[in-house]
């Protein structure tokens, strides 16, 4: 038999913290701020540095840094961050969340893509395929006799 | 039969998995085999039909079993 799996890399959220996120500014009025699935600040981080954000500063709850369209800001909210960019319209800032968001899964990709092939012999298997697909990168990993 | 587990890492982060070739409700056991490797949490899992071919019994010790890790 066979099991199928859904799983969220250390660092970024389940979606249900994003809904939760999202109800919790509805309530307080803060719509302004975008949340997105991320736990962990430093990722936020470096996923700012890789959009070449600069000026990056990170707190347990809060990550700031400038971008080529203005100071970014992150706070908690739960158990993920939410950014706005400050001064700018609510749409420009949604989408500068949705930027940071993403560069913030290409990082978890890579790394999580690492972890998984440094792991498998540890674990007992050994990786009998790999393959990049649309980005997505594949790996087949089988037991060790 | 041979153990092979099936990891798929998206771009934005998510990881599709499939774990096979485990006998009957230790395909769950499996799981934790993934969460290992990919240093990962489970979002959602689904035995695939395959699971709908086992005899009522096998289901009913992996669904509880299912329950009780949804509750760790």
């Amino acid at each position: 038999m066979s099991i199928g799996a859904l799983l969220i890399p250390l660092g970024m959220a389940l979606i249900g913290a994003v809904t939760s996120a999202a109800t919790k500014l509805e309530e307080q009025g803060r719509t302004e701020l975008t949340p997105i699935r991320v736990s962990d600040p430093q990722l936020v981080a470096a996923a700012l540095e890789s959009l070449g954000a600069t000026n990056v500063a990170v707190e347990e709850h809060l990550v700031t840094a400038t971008t080529a369209t203005g100071v970014i800001r992150f706070e908690r909210v739960g158990q993920v961050f939410a950014g706005v960019l400050l001064g700018a319209p609510q749409e420009a800032s949604a989408r500068a969340a949705a930027d940071v968001e993403a560069a913030a899964g290409r990082l978890a990709q890579a790394r999580t893509a690492e972890l998984a092939k440094a792991q498998a012999a540890e674990l007992g298997f050994t990786l009998i395929e790999e393959r990049t697909e649309q980005g997505t990168i594949n790996y087949v990993f089988e037991e060790i006799a | 039969m041979t153990r092979r587990l099936s990891v798929s890492i998206r771009p934005d982060g998510t990881i599709a998995a499939e774990a096979s070739g485990t006998p009957g409700p230790d395909c769950l056991e499996a799981l934790e085999q993934l969460k290992a490797l990919l240093h990962a949490e489970v979002e959602a899992s689904k035995p695939t039909p395959e699971f709908a071919l086992l005899p009522e019994t096998v289901q009913d010790e992996a669904a509880a079993r299912q329950r009780l890790e949804g509750q760790a």
